[in-house]
């Protein structure tokens, strides 16, 4: 009888834990954050308790006979209480069939965590669309990098919308979120009320302005790429759609 | 402190501080594209710094202009200056550094070679070259040369006797140097304090050559640490004591030391740099540095007067013999950033106007200014943008002569204006002449473009690759080993159709044409592969059984991997049979499709899914890619057309396109084929695994229409349902809608 009871639980159960929200990934950080990419940006306008600022640091290329690094050469303006994420790029050529094999986890990890130590810098972000066959190197890297950052600066990845949805392959990745960019790969994702399977992609969400979704779930943290530099009409319009994405749901 | 810390420093300031890109995307992926005649840049840069201009394409980078310029203005560019240029890279400014360079390894050696404390082995990144400024800018502050100097002193002290101890304190001293380099990293996993480090000043008793090397040290690191007035008030000092070995180059260091306060901390200190400057090109003992004190004017003029040294850079790169190289770069840096930011560069300097003209030229100025002219420049410019043949112009061609750096440029333009009567013969002509790889796809293309015959396009449709690029038409390409433009490629050359063929076949030419296209010898195996592919996927779709079933031999020749599903093909005995016979062909061999692709097409094997869904055909793809740049220079405003076609041949031609351009995605043709025929056979031992081909195909398909969903599905449904025990059912776990893609 009293086994009955408990297996009546099990749904109830089930569905408390499914309403239960994730925590959020990166406390106290703002919920929107600007993309700002490797060009002059002055972003002293932001309300910086609302609006963060992920910035390109660096992107860095591994190879099998060493790392090359190409440094952020434009200006980053921003008022000093700024939360700040900075994002590092690798890039391989895995696209052009020159995947990252036999790259140096290592040296790779140590030139990605040099961005960590940039000024004001609390989280540290990798951008890196890896192929299939370079899963293995960037499964291992970030493990590495995780090992070398600051136990409490938080990892972020973003994520292409597949690894997100199908793949699988990103569970147990040593990170607080993978962000799903939802453009040029789908922006309509969300529309019939879907959501990503991988629990590290329902935190967060990229999104770009010239391809904006018609709606996202509320409570993600929103970070926007615009492909021209940030101008404070822009910031002003693109806070207000975030707006309604959260007041849609 | 040489000449490439100088270079590099410059360069990279100058980009950092005046490079604002406009428009940018955040990621790839890069897809590799076929080169036949590249738009940006000469593909053998040593050839074309030598004179050999070739056809000279308009778009070209402007170094590259600047060059032909001074080539065709008969100034030339010295062995020397076509080294240096070659050496620098010239295309776009990346900025890529060694994270672990050559140099700061051979320094981590030698130091330890002198019994000096290793770093930890564990830790791969001691030392960095780069610091970051406010506003997380980065700039080179230690260039490899200053390590490479410190080898190579470190060594020298050794060979000239030092002592153990001495040479410990001095390779402590320079570790201190070198740990202004850069700020503290958290990668580090031995980060030093922050702040400035400065080694201590020596006593009067060490030795001589000690307490000079010191003061060196000392300086070096204040200016590395950013303390400019420390750093040139000592470098001052140690310039004037003649028994220093150091004495020589201080008073350019003192001016390096200006520069960077004046860039970094306090623009007011520019006029301070420049008299120094002058100071040291006037002082004939410090001739070695005066070369690189050129460069750091030139850099400071930029920087504070722009308007006078475009105008001064122009003169000196149109007109100086010698030691231009330097200039060149200094004015394309400045150029580049003008037309970045969208502003129109002053063009009272003929070079300028050229230059300009010949990049954005869009009225009759070139012509006219040839008119007024009559320089070899300007009748470049002029023939480059004629859209008719007009006779002066035509005459004063024709008085080229065949050792002019101008003539391949100008033969070509001259044979393109030529009615096609006129123009094959002197075509054929000119194809029989050596020349490198990209001017003869490009003469191919002027013949091509006036055959009287379908024979005839066929001969001059095949183009060699003369390399790749995975970054758009900007992107510098790369070329196969060995395949620059004077050299013999290592293997033998690729051929492929450009846009215009593959515009010709692919849109105009009528299925019976392409079919006498596949067995024709002017085409290369792998051409008439994909043309016998193309007509056996296009028969097909067009229900041509006839087209298909002769054409299939060819196909299973040409490609043996084919041949046990072509047997298949042919043996089948009715139409249903054949229809799920070619759907099979099909499934398991993604590239098949009925289009003629340009360049090498798509990237993945025949027989393996592409990983950018670029696999078998979309619904409706009847979307054309512009031409490339140098093709489009051919044609102007005209598109490819084979003119021989009979009214006949080009309606038949335009009832296939519509038929074609009707047919279903190929993920719901090969389900709709695969479902029906394995619900009437559902004994057939290939169903199970044509099923998952076919939900995979529905996944990674080139697109679908409005009816793949159901078709997948029922492919889906049918997998599971009859054959749930099978591999490819367990294989098969999901189905993937095209609509929500």
């Amino acid at each position: 009888m009293r086994l009955h009871r408990t297996a009546a639980l099990i749904p109830l159960l089930l569905l408390l834990a499914a309403c239960v929200r994730r925590p959020d990934p990166l406390p106290g950080f703002p919920r929107v954050f600007v993309w700002a990419w490797e060009r002059p940006e002055d972003l002293r306008c932001l309300d910086t308790r609302a609006v963060g600022v992920a910035f390109l640091a660096r992107t860095v290329c591994p190879r099998q006979d060493g790392v090359s690094v190409r440094p952020r050469m434009q200006p980053l303006l921003v008022t000093p209480n700024t939360v700040l994420i900075a994002v590092v790029r690798v890039e391989t050529g895995g696209a052009m069939g020159r995947p990252a094999y036999g790259a140096d986890v290592g040296r790779t990890a140590a030139a990605i965590a040099d961005a960590a130590g940039l000024p004001g810098v609390r989280a540290l972000q990798v951008d890196f669309d890896a192929v299939a066959s370079e899963r293995p190197f960037y499964r291992a890297l970030l493990l590495e990098l995780r090992r070398r950052l600051p136990a409490r600066m938080p990892l972020s990845i973003t994520a292409l919308a597949s690894w997100c949805e199908s793949d699988g392959w990103i569970e147990g990745l040593p990170v607080a979120e993978a962000v799903p960019m939802l453009f040029r790969m789908g922006p309509d994702h969300y529309s019939a009320g879907g959501d990503f399977s991988s629990d590290l992609c329902r935190s967060s969400v990229g999104v770009s302005t010239d391809e904006l979704p018609a709606r996202i779930p509320a409570g993600r943290r929103v970070y926007v790429f615009d492909p021209r530099a940030w101008s404070p009409d822009h910031l002003q319009a693109m806070l207000r759609k975030v707006s309604q994405w959260q007041s849609a749901f | 402190m040489a000449k490439r810390i100088l270079i590099l420093s410059l360069t990279l300031i100058m980009a950092g501080a005046l490079i604002a890109p406009e428009d940018l995307s955040s990621c790839g992926p890069f897809i590799p594209e076929t080169v036949f005649t590249s738009k940006a840049q000469p593909l053998d840069e040593p050839r074309f710094f030598g004179g050999q201009l070739d056809i000279l394409q308009p778009q070209y980078r402007r170094i590259y202009l600047m060059t032909a310029y001074r080539y065709l203005t008969g100034v030339g560019l010295s062995k020397a200056d076509q080294q240096a240029l070659v050496e620098k890279p010239a295309g776009p400014d990346y900025f890529w550094f060694d994270q672990d360079s050559p140099a700061i390894k051979g320094w981590l050696d030698a130091r330890v070679q002198v019994g000096a404390p290793s770093f930890d082995p564990a830790d791969p990144t001691p030392i960095h070259h780069l610091k970051i400024l406010p506003g997380y800018v980065a700039f080179l502050n230690c260039g490899d040369d200053a390590f490479r100097n410190a080898t190579a002193h470190l060594v020298e002290r050794g060979r000239a006797g030092a002592s153990h101890d001495d040479l410990r304190a001095w390779v402590a001293a320079q570790d201190q140097v070198f740990a202004n380099c850069s700020d503290p990293q958290p990668g580090q996993l031995h980060p030093r304090p922050a702040g400035p480090v400065i080694p201590a000043a020596l006593p009067a008793t060490a030795a001589l050559w000690m307490q000079q090397d010191r003061a060196y040290q000392i300086a070096a690191a204040e200016f590395y640490a950013g303390q400019f007035d420390a750093a040139s008030a000592d470098f001052l000092r140690i310039a004037g004591d003649r028994s220093s070995s150091w004495h020589g180059i201080a008073p350019y260091l003192v001016a390096r030391a200006l520069i960077r306060k004046a860039m970094i901390d306090d623009p007011a200190a520019a006029p301070a740099a420049q008299e120094q400057l002058r100071k040291v090109l006037a002082d004939p003992d410090a001739a070695a540095w005066h070369e690189s004190a050129r460069g750091l004017a030139r850099y400071l003029l930029a920087r504070t007067q722009p308007g006078r040294a475009l105008s001064e850079f122009a003169h000196a790169v149109a007109t100086e013999k010698t030691g231009v190289a330097g200039e060149m770069q200094d004015y394309r840096l400045m150029l580049d950033q003008y037309a970045n930011r969208n502003k129109d560069v002053p063009r009272d300097e003929d070079i300028a106007d050229w230059i300009a003209a010949m990049q954005y030229t869009a009225d009759d100025h070139a012509l006219a200014k040839w008119r007024v002219t009559r320089s070899l420049p300007w009748l470049v410019a002029a023939l480059t943008y004629a859209d008719q043949p007009d006779r002066e112009l035509m005459a004063a061609a024709a008085q080229v002569a065949a050792t002019s750096p101008a003539f391949t440029t100008v033969d070509f333009h001259r044979l393109r204006l030529m009615s096609a009567g006129d123009a094959r013969p002197k075509l054929d002509a000119a194809l029989r002449r050596k020349m490198p790889v990209s001017a003869r796809n490009l003469f191919l293309a002027a013949r091509m473009r006036v055959s009287p015959d379908w024979d005839d396009l066929l001969r001059y449709a095949p183009r060699t690759v003369a390399g790749t690029t995975a970054f758009g038409p900007w992107g510098v390409p790369y070329l196969p080993a060995g395949s620059g433009e004077g050299q013999q490629p290592a293997t033998k050359p690729e051929l492929h159709f450009d846009d215009d063929a593959a515009r010709i076949l692919d849109r105009q030419a009528p299925l019976a044409m392409l079919r006498l296209a596949a067995g024709n010898s002017s085409l290369p195996p792998n051409l008439q592969l994909q043309v016998a592919r193309a007509v056996w996927v296009r028969s097909i779709l067009l229900n041509d059984t006839g087209t298909a079933a002769g054409i299939a031999p060819a196909l299973a020749s040409l490609a043996p991997q084919f041949k046990p599903y072509i047997d298949g093909y042919l043996a089948a005995p009715d139409e249903k049979t054949r229809a799920f016979a070619a759907a099979w062909l099909m499934l398991n061999n993604p590239g098949m499709r009925p289009w003629i692709d340009s360049g090498a097409g798509r990237l993945a094997p025949v027989a393996k899914m592409d990983d950018f869904r670029d696999n078998w055909w979309c619904a409706a793809d009847t979307a054309q890619r512009p031409m490339n740049a140098p093709l489009v220079l051919l044609y102007k405003g005209d598109s490819p057309e084979a003119r021989f076609l009979s009214p006949a041949q080009r309606a038949t031609a335009q009832r296939e396109q519509v038929r074609l351009a009707s047919s279903p995605a190929a993920p719901t043709l090969l389900a709709r084929q695969t479902v029906q025929w394995i619900e009437a056979h559902p004994d057939d031992p290939r169903a199970p695994e044509a099923l998952s081909l076919t939900v995979r195909a529905g996944h990674y398909g080139c697109g679908g229409d409005d009816q793949t969903d159901r078709w997948v599905k029922r492919a889906f449904q049918l997998l599971h349902s009859r054959y749930p025990k099978t591999e490819a059912a367990r294989r098969t776990r999901y189905w993937f809608s095209v609509r929500k893609r």
